[in-house]
């Protein structure tokens, strides 16, 4: 190995550390709220206990600050756009109603995107709801299993996504993520530090780094031929880095997700977190 | 894809991601971005000053 390939493995080391330890930062305060999320929450009130969690953690930047969603809106079956209907809402949690929370922090210049999927207290365990949500979370796991071969080989991320969403429906689910921004079933973290990192937060939301990163991948995929920072149907090579996956899935009134990063670098594809929710061993 | 006199076309592989699809995403990000800045910006601000009423 030449010293150069060395360092450059070093500095790939470092920033795949980086990553990991700000998926570390965004797990521990989404699974320290987790928890404590009770019917008769608020969505609002529970985005402000996951950023008070940040604040702890010193978090000043985000690609997007904490989403909460309950009961039906974990589908995004609303009309309009997806940034203003996302938004934490007044929307009460009921008893047997599954939850969605979703946080992206940027810690010491790394992004990070996690999010868990739960289900209220207080149904009783023979519930319809419980059974419905166990199969999600089985699904998603399920699929996080396959993503490793599957991100591995595929041809293009537009195949790797038909892939995703044929198994998805195949399984008897609805696909959900296909109804983000960009349609995306994950997008990429690398590039980061960048020229906007450490842009002031502006309300509550996707935020500038968030826009301006991706914006910025898109006009460079175009001029120059840059990798696609996204994952969705029309991605044209095939899958290269770091990318936080979101699967997302619904059957009824029901939604889970889960949001984890992979990581596809030469003949290495792995998660950074093997497990549903699970630690993140980098 | 076979041809009707038996030559097998060339695979063609995209390099670009459709244009106009980017496009608009694009156009509906920023102006997502904006909607959702002028909803909360206000909020949050108010918030804020509450908090710092409170103390």
């Amino acid at each position: 190995m030449t010293g150069n390939g060395a360092s450059s493995n070093g500095l790939r080391a470092a920033y795949v550390r980086g990553i990991a330890s700000a998926q570390r930062v965004a797990r521990e305060a989404i699974l320290s709220v987790a928890p404590s999320v009770k019917p008769g929450d608020t969505e609002r009130a529970v985005c402000e206990r996951l950023e008070r969690e940040f604040r702890r953690a010193k978090v000043a930047h985000w690609l997007h600050t904490p989403y909460a969603w309950w009961g039906e809106r974990t589908r995004f079956d609303w009309t309009g756009m997806w940034e203003t209907n996302a938004l934490p809402s007044d929307r009460v949690l009921l008893e047997g109603e599954s939850f969605v929370l979703d946080a992206a922090p940027i810690v010491d210049g790394y992004p990070a995107d996690f999010a868990y999927s739960g289900l209220a207290s207080g149904g009783s365990e023979a519930s319809p709801a419980l059974s419905a949500h166990a199969a999600l979370l089985a699904e998603l796991a399920e699929i996080k299993r396959s993503l490793v071969s599957w991100a591995g080989q595929a041809a293009t991320g537009g195949a790797l996504c038909s892939q995703v969403a044929e198994a998805i429906e195949g399984a008897g689910f609805d696909v959900i993520h296909t109804r983000y921004p960009a349609h995306v079933l994950a997008h990429t973290l690398e590039g980061f530090p960048n020229w906007c990192s450490s842009a002031p937060r502006l309300g509550t939301g996707f935020q500038l780094p968030l826009l301006l990163t991706y914006a910025t991948g898109l006009v460079l995929h175009h001029l120059a031929g840059a990798p696609y920072p996204f994952l969705n149907a029309g991605t044209p090579q095939p899958p290269q880095g770091l990318y936080a996956v979101e699967p997302h899935l619904g059957r009824g009134s029901l939604g889970a997700k889960f949001e984890s990063v992979l990581l596809v670098d030469g003949n290495e594809t792995r998660w950074l977190d093997p497990g549903l929710f699970g630690e993140i061993v980098g | 894809m076979t041809h009707e006199d038996g030559a097998v076309a060339p695979i063609t592989r995209r390099s670009r991601a459709p244009f106009l699809g980017d496009l608009r995403i694009l156009l509906l990000g920023i102006w997502g971005f904006v909607r959702q800045c002028l909803l909360t910006c206000g909020r949050t601000g108010e918030r804020r000053k509450g908090r710092h009423d409170l103390g």
